[in-house]
Parts: structure tokens; sequence; C-alpha cells
């Protein structure tokens, strides 16, 4: 992988009184995506992640949900109704059938179920977005990989959101420059309280219960690793522009001792063929901390959460001219140069302050990079064999977890 | 009978969930989900989040908007024409979108249908202490069917007991926050207002708005719906209360 390096002409500095931040260079801008023609959008499971994406579609111009898919009868009602004027199916292959003004569908079922459905929208000629990870076994997401590879007309997009959200992209372009210079480690959190069990409607018995929490059942769930971490150990591998050659995992039962297998507390390290090593830990029980990624070079280290990033620089990195200015954010005792996505649009209308956060759901920026993707014929920002590469990654670190061992990640499992 | 605490924090406040049942897993399972329901609004309808909905339209009023939120600002505009203009939701100098009145509310409203399609039957939530959504009855219930609530006040202390019901307190106690967007000047006429709205899919939504609205007016307007209990408090007048229709209220 090359990276850019940004020279000081890149670094624009816009003054708004105390208030400078460094702009980001024009092609970072994320407009929202323009369709010349409506785009007819199908959704597959209209569970609590399919009524999100809903919700980022409507607010996306020319894009038409048609039809809703759900085995549930009230998620699919509910999921209908949200989407005015789309019908509703109980079955996804129904939705193919009937529905031949299908352009695209979106996939937001259970993991265990993406590969099926999946093949299924490919062969009908459908553009396909699948939710993150990509499926829950390596042979699965193999499959799944070397048949949207088959069809190089179609586009295939994972749901690895960092790859889209205009943060992550603006704090990659200082990665493995000057700025950040040469690569430490990675460190990686995910930290909430709450069970990771959902409820079942009243009445519906243990059957229902059980399929709702397919996250605790170890023959379907890819466990915190898999579910969680995978979003944060692809953003990892995305800014290294490599994988890892091994991982070690450790998991126990911290918080919710309620008769579950899968672990609610889990740490994982991976190690380089270089030597160098990334790590992760995500905990049910204690949400001190959130969700953030730290990614550490000799010059500086780059925190990001999602909706912000910071760039913290080492006293003895040399200074740059533009991060004198830089808007900051303190933390304890560290200071952080705050990383604004479209500075420099934001300056000229005076809103610095106001664009700190996106302006959209991160979920927002990878739905239209999808559409976009199809409206404009090119690759989208995480495609078949990205998204099946990291996670094949977390399914193995799943595994290293369960097992509290360490195991190879063979190159040839990312090969496509 | 065995009972789930759990709370939250969004909307600029504590939200907190008392559930009971026989079940503690599903009750925290479902209580679990009531708190997403709620944070997932806070996330749409925080004016200071950048990337909410409420932000996104006072950044551009013509963003598109999803169903949902179409709905609630229709019955936040309906609202704002039976207050008389007293609960107004744009009643910023800038006439930027503001939901903060009916956001506990509306959170509570969509976390309650939650509770229940879970077949939770005995929960009492609340958002801050200002709104409240009761379901059934406390475990502690011995004679009447519900959940005690007391109404603090400068004067005397209302006694409560809400069965199925909501309830919505705003209160120029200790903060003068509420804006009297009729006169632009902070609402004087009453020092705490609150109302108690029988079960709808709106009813911790309509309960705000209306609490919001008495302080405001600082009396009850004809055009609060009769079904919704309004108990207003005036230094010089203690407590006014409308007469209940069901015999929920245990007089203090």
């Amino acid at each position: 992988m090359t990276f850019s390096h940004p020279t000081r002409r890149d670094f624009v500095l816009q003054s708004a009184g105390a208030l400078t931040a460094v702009a980001i260079r024009p092609h970072l801008s994320f407009a929202a995506p323009r369709f010349a023609a409506p785009l007819n959008v199908g959704l597959i499971g209209a569970g609590r992640q399919g009524r999100l994406i809903l919700a980022e579609l409507a607010k996306i111009e020319n894009v038409k949900v048609i039809g809703v898919c759900d085995l549930d009868a009230s998620r699919r009602d509910a999921g209908s109704k949200r989407a005015p004027g789309s019908e509703a199916f109980d079955s996804h292959k129904g939705m193919l059938e009937k529905s031949s003004a299908l352009s695209a569908v979106i996939i937001a079922t259970p993991t265990h179920t993406h590969k099926a459905i999946a093949l299924d929208c490919l062969a009908a000629g459908k553009h396909v977005y699948c939710e993150a990870p990509l499926a829950h076994t390596v042979e699965d997401c193999r499959a799944l990989a070397a048949a949207a590879i088959a069809k190089p007309k179609q586009v295939f997009a994972v749901g690895f959101e960092g790859r889209s959200n205009p943060i992550y992209r603006l704090a990659r372009t200082f990665f493995k420059t000057d700025a950040v210079r040469d690569f430490v480690s990675a460190e990686s959190q995910s930290y909430r309280k709450e069970s990771w069990r959902f409820p079942a409607p009243g009445g519906s018995g243990p059957e229902r219960e059980k399929a709702e929490n397919w996250r605790l059942d170890p023959d379907l769930s890819t466990g915190l690793a898999g579910e969680i971490g995978s979003q944060q150990f692809d953003v990892v591998h995305w800014y290294l522009g490599k994988h890892p050659t091994s991982v070690f995992g450790a998991g126990s039962i911290r918080a919710f001792d309620d008769g579950r297998a899968v672990p609610d507390s889990a740490m994982c390290s991976f190690g380089f063929e270089d030597g160098s090593r990334s790590t992760w830990n995500a905990r049910l029980g204690n949400s001190y901390g959130g969700r953030f990624e730290v990614l550490r070079g000799t010059n500086a280290a780059v925190k990001l959460a999602w909706t912000h990033g910071w760039m913290f620089k080492e006293a003895d990195a040399p200074t740059q001219g533009w991060e004198v200015y830089a808007n900051r954010q303190q933390f304890f005792n560290d200071e952080g140069i705050t990383l604004i996505a479209d500075a420099t649009k934001l300056a000229e209308q005076n809103k610095l302050k106001d664009g700190v956060g996106l302006p959209n759901k991160s979920l927002w920026y990878s739905l239209s990079d999808f559409l976009t993707a199809i409206a404009e014929s090119k690759p989208p920002a995480c495609d078949a064999a990205a998204g099946a590469r990291s996670t094949i990654i977390s399914i193995i670190a799943n595994q290293a977890v369960a097992q509290n061992q360490l195991l190879p990640i063979d190159p040839a499992l990312l090969k496509f | 009978m065995r009972t789930v605490l759990l709370a939250a924090h969004a909307m600029g406040t504590r939200f907190e969930l008392v559930l009971v049942g026989e079940d503690p897993t599903h009750l925290r399972a479902a209580g679990e989900e009531a708190l997403r329901e709620i944070q997932h609004w806070h996330a749409r309808l925080s004016r200071f989040e950048p990337d909410s909905d409420i932000a996104r339209l006072n950044r551009n009023p013509a963003a598109r908007i999803d169903p949902e939120l179409v709905e609630l600002l229709d019955l936040c505009d309906q609202l704002r024409e039976q207050t008389g203009g007293a609960f107004d939701p744009r009643f910023a100098p800038d006439r930027s979108l503001d939901l903060g009145a009916v956001g506990k509310g509306f959170a509570l409203d969509r976390a309650a249908a939650i509770l229940q399609d879970c077949g939770i039957e005995n929960a009492l939530l609340h958002g801050g202490t200002s709104s409240v959504f009761a379901l059934g009855s406390s475990p502690n219930a011995k004679t009447a069917k519900g959940w005690p609530i007391q109404l603090a006040c400068s004067g005397t202390p209302l006694n409560l007991t809400l069965h199925n019901q909501t309830l919505s307190v705003s209160s120029t106690r200790h903060r003068a926050h509420i804006l009297n967007p009729l006169t632009n000047q902070p609402a004087s006429q009453a020092d705490t207002a609150a109302v108690i709205a029988p079960p709808s899919p709106s009813a911790a939504t309509l309960a705000d708005a209306w609490s919001t609205a008495l302080i405001v007016l600082g009396h009850r307007p004809d055009s609060l719906p009769s079904h919704l209990v309004s108990h207003i408090h005036t230094h010089t007048h203690g407590w006014s209360s409308s007469t209940p229709r069901s015999p929920t209220l245990i007089a203090p």
C-alpha cells in the first residue's frame, strides 16, 4: 500500500479568531450522493440495524426503498411503514422474484445468514451492501468473496464503516507522514455496559428467545471479536496496509453469568510479520472509556472515536507549522489536535466549531459510498475481498478468545 | 417477583427503569432494549450532536427526514396550535428547532412500547424524574394499584399514584430556563405544573408538551383535553388540580 505524503502546501490554515483547524484536501470532502435517476433499493432484515439503515436511506435524495423483507411480521410491517410506498416480504427470495425493479439490496440480517442471502442477491444480478461482519465462518467468507469477485459489474460492499468515515479518511492521510511517522503500535477498545442479550416478544417462547440471541450461540456467533471488534480490526489493518499473522486471545465471563458460553470480556493481541503488535479489548460489564482506536507513530498518536478524531504530537516531533494554530482539546495531561473533516468548507461558512463532529452518522457515509459506487461504476470503500479479510481475521480472533490460545493467521486465507 | 433496576445517561439527564417480573434475565434484556431506544432518540433529537436529525434540520430546514421524525414534528405542530403557542419547539430567537421540551416524553413513549411488546406488565420509567411512565404496579403496592409518586414543590408536596399513566412535571424552581414564547420573558405564572395522561402511543409526549405549556400559561386552558389531568402550583394559591376522570389521584 502506498501513502500520500502531504506537503506543507497541503495544509491550509483557516483562521477564525482563536479557532483554527487543519484543512483537508478537497478530494476528502464527502458530498451527499446525487443520482440522475431514482435508485430502487430493497432491505433484507428490518431489525435494529435495518431500522437505522432505513432512517439513513431516507436522508439520501433519489433513493427509493421499494421492498422490505423480514421473517418476523411485526418487524416487517414496522420496517415497511418506515419506508413509505415499499412492499413487505417474508422472504428475500420472494422479494428478488417479484421486484424486478430492484437495483440494489442491503443485507442486515444475523451474520450467519449473510452468505445464503448474499449469494441469491448476486445471482439475481443485484448490487449488494452486506453488513459487517461478512459471515460467521472462514469458508463462508471466502465463498462469498469469490462469488462477488466473479461479478465485477455488480457492486459488493461490506459495511466496515471506518473506510468511508470522513474523519477516518482524513486521519489516514496523516498516517505514515512525518506527522505520525513510523508505526509503533495500535490499541483499540470497545467498552459498554449491556448484557448483549436481546428480548423476545412477550409470550413467544424459548425458541424465539434463542433465535433472537444468536450472538450468544457459540455455533453461530463470531463473539465480541467478530460482532464488535471486526470494525476496529478493519480500521487498523486498513491504516497499516497489512494483516496480522497471528493472534492471541483470552476471554471470560465477568458481568453476565447467566448461563452463556460466549465471553462478555475479551482481549486480543495481533502479531505482524515485522514484529509489531496491535491489541484490542472489549467489555460488556463496564463502559468507562467507550470505543476508540489509537494508532501510535514515533512522532504522534492518532486517536479515532468514530465521530471525532485527534492527533497527539510527541514533544520531540518536528514542528510543521500548521499545528501551532490548530484547534485543540485537553485530555488530562495531553492535548489533542482536533481532526476536522470538511474544515475548509466549514471555515468558509464560519461554522468550524459546529463541525467538530461529523454532520452525519457513520452509517450514512457507508451507505452513501455504496450508492455512489453504483452510480459512478467504481469500487466501494470496502469491497468483498477487503471485507472478507477483516471478517476472517475476526473469526480467527474469536476462536483464539474462546480457546485462550495463540493461533496463526494463514496469509493464504486472505488472498483472493 | 424480582425487581431489576437499569439506568443510562441521555438527553442531558439520567433515565432510570425499574422493572418487575419473574425472570430477571428477561427483565434486563427488555430494559436494555428500552434504554437503547432512549439513546437512539437522544442521538436523533439532540440539537447539540452535529449528526442528529434536529441538528441537520437546523442547518438545512429542507433536509430530508424519515417518516418517524415527520410524525413527531407533525404532533409538535398540533400541540403548538392546541397550546396557543405556549409550547413552541421553534421558540429560539433564530427559529431553530429544539425538541427538548418533549424529547424525554417521546423517548419514554417508545421505550414503554418496547417493554409492553416484551410482555413487561409492571415497570416505572423516568427521565430525570420530570417525565415518568408507570406501567402496572409497584411490587410494594399493598392496597392501591400503581406506583406512588410524590411531587415536591415550594409548598405542600402532592402525593399521586400512577397506574398505566404518564406524568410530566415542569418547574421554575431553582431554574428559570422556561421562557414564555408568547412574551419572550421567563415563565413566572406558576412554579410547578404537572400533567397526567392516560395510556396512548404518545401519552408521555403529550404530558411533556402540556406541562411546559401550563408553566407558561399559569392556568389550565380550555384547549387542554379533558382526559389530561393537571396540577398547577403557584406561590399564592398552592395546588390547583383538575378533576381526574379516573380514581387514581390520592389527595394530599
